[in-house]
């Protein structure tokens, strides 16, 4: 005992000097975070996904007008310009925006939405509109910004019902950027415990797992989603058109997560601690919860990060055929498929905006997600 | 059973010894071929029969390959023999067979065998602190109370001199030593009886690699411990061990006390061993006498005695019969057809291995 | 050992390398100052992370960003008794590629990651052969292969040429490695841990076969190892490392038969012996060593030294003394002015 005491005593002073190292106090998940932040690109991207996130819940509060509000004399009207500069040429320290009139055009012999340069509104925050609640628990009527009635204040312009397109494509991502969050979680669940378990246990019941993924991985992804789609009873209501949405999405995706998790499990399995713990007695559940799947959990998030994009873009295709989310709930899917005709395009470009939202979201989940995967291997330089 | 498995060696000391295999076979199917059908076998294991005496540190020793680690996994019940008994001397049950144990006297022997391996930054879950490295075999095998584990984790990072002040560091915060140190510390929270050491000093440095010897002979004396201490260093084998077991392409070719067998080989493999070793004080032009070739693809051995393409005392019937392990003198075995004939000297120095 | 007025085939004068980490600047290799003699063997060895193997590949100007050369010489005078100052040279450049593997090669611990799996050993060496010899054919290049294959005492050549590299035994690679190294007969070879990774027989091999080679080539060597018994088989001269300094330096036989440093000795001291009582505890060095970016103050190595002089060890860096005929230890404990210091 005396000459361990002695050892301990040769080691203290060294590992006294180790506490100095920062890399030293951390965990693995804190390392794995200062890798990630290395990345500027998925910084960017996460930077752009907490503010479609917020936007999201917040959208209520900062659109201006209400998700249904239909605004009858201006269907059709091109995005609002916001100016600083009067007809006059005069500056203006707050931003104004012109009245909209409606005026026949000389050429077409149909009404257009014209700027009446007599008339400014300004631009104002914090002002009381239509009434709205966010999460179900907070009601108001105060918005981020907007203008006085009868002014109107079209960001993105309105569609052929003179709906906000701006408003709609917020209450939209509500939609669009959960259906593939709710999915992915639901494929990430079922994924992840069947690649543990088949990849642990191996044997007949790995072998039917397998062929299984096989057939769901050989399936034409679009061509599935619309048979799976088409069997949701039209008498469903929206919510439960959405959840039904949700769970055909992560249908053709658990497959993918279960064989690379699998995959990973193999690897670990044979690995010295994984041994260990089962020469301590431990018990397979505990092998596969405590060790295997934290282990995985790094790569699971990757897979699951660099999957949302294909489940929002599932979502929109779907809601884009008309099979997917039906009105009166909007997603972006939806609008764009008011956006469908080349007429509506040519006179209306502005209705593909919501296209805008949903390429910079995969791009940000695609940033993120490489972000991740460089970071889920914390100690490489 | 089989015809070629061997009585067991006579030990003067002691009547039982704690472990002890008899006749172990280990066989892999491996698939090859483009649809699987080319399956070949390697014989990892070839009915391997050995002793481990109570409070003994015995050495299985041999190039990489042979079948070493094979041999403690399947005693540690993680592969599971083809043939052949391995029986252990359990302090609550007796003699026990392990080699087909079911999962109920498994999870007992297992509180009495624990295994310490190779590559420290390998075998510790890099995810939990050191605090929950050592509980985790005292929470799953229930053995203190939950207010008892915190002062008993320390008191073992303690034993093998680690500070306790550093329980919920991360392994990575760890240098190599000091990661082989915690995975000792785990191996002791049990308190086995027969620890299987597998090739614990080979991936430390020399500096480190004496204090981790060191603190293994120091907790042999305080804890009663028996090692089966495989290692592919023979210096360290003839510092750390009583008797050595040497293998080559998954059979034993010689066994027996550890110096009196380093100082006059009975196996041409083993001397061939001994005189590979480098020697510090010879100078440069040493000239060393290294077995010829490699060793041979374990898919398919050699007929007749494994080592005969590379021996250079082999006869005819080296190349067609197999040798027995025979006994040659007290308490030592070799398996060669001209065991105790042969002019095997060790190197010339071998005083300075 | 040789005439005065020849100067060494390649000399290292305080070299200074640096990395440039998030952490600081982390100093791997501390002033470190060699010569190695044309047809010599100079073995290098020291702990892991000591700075052996950045010191190799500074020779060759290898060091990578965010590492790089900070301060020192190094010279090189080859056959054509022409000194060159290859810390001049810009890595990349051709001067400098030329001069790898024609004048100086580099052969390492795992020669697997050395050598691209998709091409057979014969299309490598060839590759490489070419890379030098522009002019060569193909068809005598591959000779040239076949030849090298011999030499290094791999059986049947002309079939293992067309072989993949993960076809061949850990030892067999290492023999390629080595014919790769030497197909452009350099003047030095680098070997870091050659033999790290083997089995002791096959590392014996090796070695047998590197002395052979040596012998025949004429060659020199730097031998990189952490084996204190495989440096005393391979080396001429031997320079011992900690912490990216050289602590002591000399002909081998005196370095190990003389330690002059407290670490060469703690570490020959910590080595198990045939007669060490297998009851006793080995004379272990204490605690562990130190990364770079803490490196102690004072001498290097006094956190662990048993003979370390407080007020003096932890204060100030002693230089290296001479102790012998070529023998230098950086220690207190041999600096002729040891008594005025302790005053
Ligand atoms: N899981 C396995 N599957 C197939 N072959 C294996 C497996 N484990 C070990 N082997 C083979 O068994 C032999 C012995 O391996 P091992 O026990 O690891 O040797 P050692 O520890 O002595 O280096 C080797 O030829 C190896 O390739
Ligand atoms: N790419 C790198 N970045 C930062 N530090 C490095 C890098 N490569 C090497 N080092 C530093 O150089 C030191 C010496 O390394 P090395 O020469 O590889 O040691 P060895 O003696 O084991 O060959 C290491 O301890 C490390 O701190
Ligand atoms: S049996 Fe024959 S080949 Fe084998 S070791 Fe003995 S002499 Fe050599
Ligand atoms: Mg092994
Ligand atoms: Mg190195």
């Amino acid at each position: 005992m005396s000459d361990t005491r002695a050892l301990a005593a040769d080691l203290e002073p060294e590992i006294e000097t180790m506490s100095a190292r920062p890399t030293a106090i951390l965990s693995v998940r804190q390392l794995m975070w200062r890798k990630f932040r290395r990345n500027r690109l998925a910084v960017f991207g996460l930077v752009v996904l907490t503010v479609m996130y917020m936007l999201a819940v917040l959208a209520g509060f900062v659109a201006p007008y209400g998700v249904r509000e239909t605004h009858q004399q201006f269907p059709r009207t091109s995005p609002t310009v916001i100016r600083f500069i009067d007809a006059d040429g005069q500056f203006h320290l707050q931003p104004f925006v012109y009245a909209i009139t409606r005026a026949m055009d000389p050429e077409t012999f149909s009404m257009v939405s014209v700027e009446d340069t007599s008339v400014r509104y300004p631009v104002e925050l914090f002002i009381r509109g239509t009434p709205y609640n966010i999460l179900g628990i907070l009601k108001s009527d105060v918005h981020l910004f907007g203008v006085e009635a009868p002014g109107k204040l079209f960001l993105l312009g309105t569609d052929t019902t003179g709906r906000d397109l701006f408003s709609r494509i917020l209450y939209g991502s509500q939609v669009s950027l959960t259906v593939g969050l709710f999915g992915v979680i639901l494929a990430l669940v079922i994924g992840a415990s069947v690649g543990i378990i088949s990849g642990y246990y191996g044997g007949w019941f790995d072998e039917i797992v397998q062929r299984i993924i096989e057939m769901t991985l050989a399936f034409p992804q679009i061509p599935l989603w619309l048979a799976l789609a088409t069997l949701v009873p039209p008498t469903w209501s929206s919510v439960q058109v959405y959840f039904a949405i949700s769970i055909v999405l992560s249908i053709l995706s658990w497959g993918a997560l279960a064989r690379q998790v699998r995959a990973m499990v193999l690897s670990l399995r044979t690995s010295d601690f994984v041994r260990a713990a089962s020469y301590a007695n431990a018990t397979p559940p505990r092998i596969m919860f405590r060790h295997l799947l934290p282990s995985t959990m790094s790569h699971i998030l990757v897979i699951a990060t660099l999957t949302i994009p294909s489940m929002i873009l599932g979502e929109t295709a779907l809601s884009f055929l008309g099979l997917g989310i039906k009105a009166p709930m909007t997603s972006w899917g939806v609008l764009l498929n008011e956006a469908q005709s080349v007429q509506v395009i040519l006179q209306l470009p502005w209705l593909l905006s919501p296209a805008a939202f949903v390429v910079l979201t995969i791009i940000s989940f695609n940033f993120v997600g490489d972000g991740l995967r460089d970071a889920a291997d914390p100690f490489s330089r | 059973m089989s015809s070629t498995m061997n009585e067991p060696t006579p030990l003067a000391e002691s009547s039982s010894p704690l472990l002890s295999v008899r006749g172990v076979s280990k066989h892999f199917v491996l698939n090859g071929g483009v649809f699987g059908r080319a399956k070949s076998t390697v014989r990892a294991l070839d009915d391997v029969s050995f002793d481990v005496p109570h409070g003994a540190s015995v050495g299985l020793v041999g190039e990489s390959g042979c079948g070493k680690s094979t041999m403690g996994h399947t005693i540690m019940g993680g592969l599971s023999a083809n043939s052949g008994e391995i029986q252990f001397d359990d302090p609550e049950r007796g003699r026990v067979d392990i080699a087909y144990a079911d999962s109920e006297l498994r999870r007992h022997v297992r509180l009495n065998i624990q295994m310490v391996f190779q590559d420290p930054n390998a075998s510790l879950n890099p995810r939990m602190t050191l605090a929950d490295l050592v509980a985790e075999p005292l929470i799953i095998n229930k053995l203190l109370p939950k207010a008892e584990i915190p002062p008993r984790v320390a008191q073992l990072l303690e034993q093998v001199g680690l500070s306790p002040r550093y329980m919920d560091r991360y392994p990575h915060a760890l240098s190599g030593g000091q990661r082989q140190r915690v995975v000792i510390a785990r191996a002791l929270a049990m308190n086995p009886k027969l620890v299987v050491a597998d090739e614990p000093v080979s991936a430390l440095d020399v500096s480190i690699q004496a204090q981790t010897l060191n603190l293994l002979k120091d907790l042999q004396v305080e804890h009663n411990l028996t090692y089966l201490f495989i290692a592919h260093d023979l210096s360290v084998v003839n510092y750390f061990t009583d008797e050595t077991v040497v293998m080559y392409l998954g059979r034993v070719v010689e066994t027996g006390n550890t110096r009196t067998m380093f100082k006059a080989p009975l196996h041409p493999y083993t001397a061939a061993l001994l005189n590979s070793v480098p020697r510090l004080g010879h100078g440069k032009a040493t000239e060393k006498r290294a077995p010829k070739g490699e060793v041979p693809s374990a898919v398919n051995p050699p007929a007749g005695c494994h080592f005969h393409p590379r021996c250079p005392y082999a006869q005819p019937i080296c190349s067609t019969e197999v040798p027995p392990l025979r006994t040659i003198s007290a308490g030592r075995q070799a398996r060669c057809h001209f065991a105790g004939e042969l002019p095997l000297v060790a190197a010339p120095g071998q005083s300075a291995i | 050992m040789t005439e005065p007025n020849v100067s060494p085939l390649l000399s290292v004068d305080d070299l200074v390398v640096e990395f440039h980490t998030e952490g600081g600047v982390v100093r791997a290799v501390n002033g470190v100052s060699f010569a190695i003699e044309k047809g010599a063997t100079l073995a290098l060895i020291g702990e892991s992370g000591c700075g052996k193997s950045v010191t190799s590949l500074a020779l060759l100007n290898l060091v990578r960003p965010p590492g790089k050369i900070a301060s020192g010489t190094i010279t090189y005078t080859g056959d054509d008794a022409e000194a060159r100052l290859i810390t001049d040279w810009k890595s990349s450049s051709e001067q400098m590629r030329q001069f790898r593997g024609a004048e100086v090669a580099m052969i390492f611990q795992e020669p697997m990651t050395s050598f691209d799996p998709l091409f057979t050993i014969g299309e490598q060496i060839v590759e490489m052969v070419l890379a030098h010899r522009p002019k060569t054919s193909r068809s005598a290049a591959r000779d040239i292969a076949i030849d090298m294959l011999g030499l290094v005492r791999l059986p049947q050549p002309e079939v293992l040429i067309d072989r993949y590299p993960h076809q061949l035994s850990g030892g067999m690679r290492q023999r390629v490695m080595i014919a790769m190294a030497l197909c452009c007969g350099p003047n030095l070879l680098i070997a870091d841990e050659p033999t790290t990774a083997l089995d002791v027989t096959t590392e014996s091999q090796i070695l047998d076969l590197l002395r052979q080679l040596q012998s025949e080539l004429g060659m020199a060597m730097l031998f990189i190892t952490h084996d204190l018994a495989v440096a005393s088989e391979v080396a001429d001269d031997i320079a011992v490392m900690y912490l990216g300094y050289v602590v002591e330096r000399g002909a081998a036989a005196d370095v190990l038969s003389s330690p002059s440093h407290p670490y060469t000795r703690a570490l020959l001291d910590s080595l198990p012996k045939i007669d060490t009582d297998p009851a006793s505890r080995l004379n272990a060095i204490k605690g562990m060593v130190p990364t770079p970016d803490e490196m102690p103050r004072g001498c290097p190595f006094h956190t662990r030294c048993r003979e370390a002089m407080p007020g003096l060890c932890d204060q100030r860096l002693p230089e290296l003394y001479a102790c012998g005929q070529g023998h230098q230890a950086r220690c207190f404990l041999v600096d002729p002015q040891l008594e005025v210091l302790r005053g």
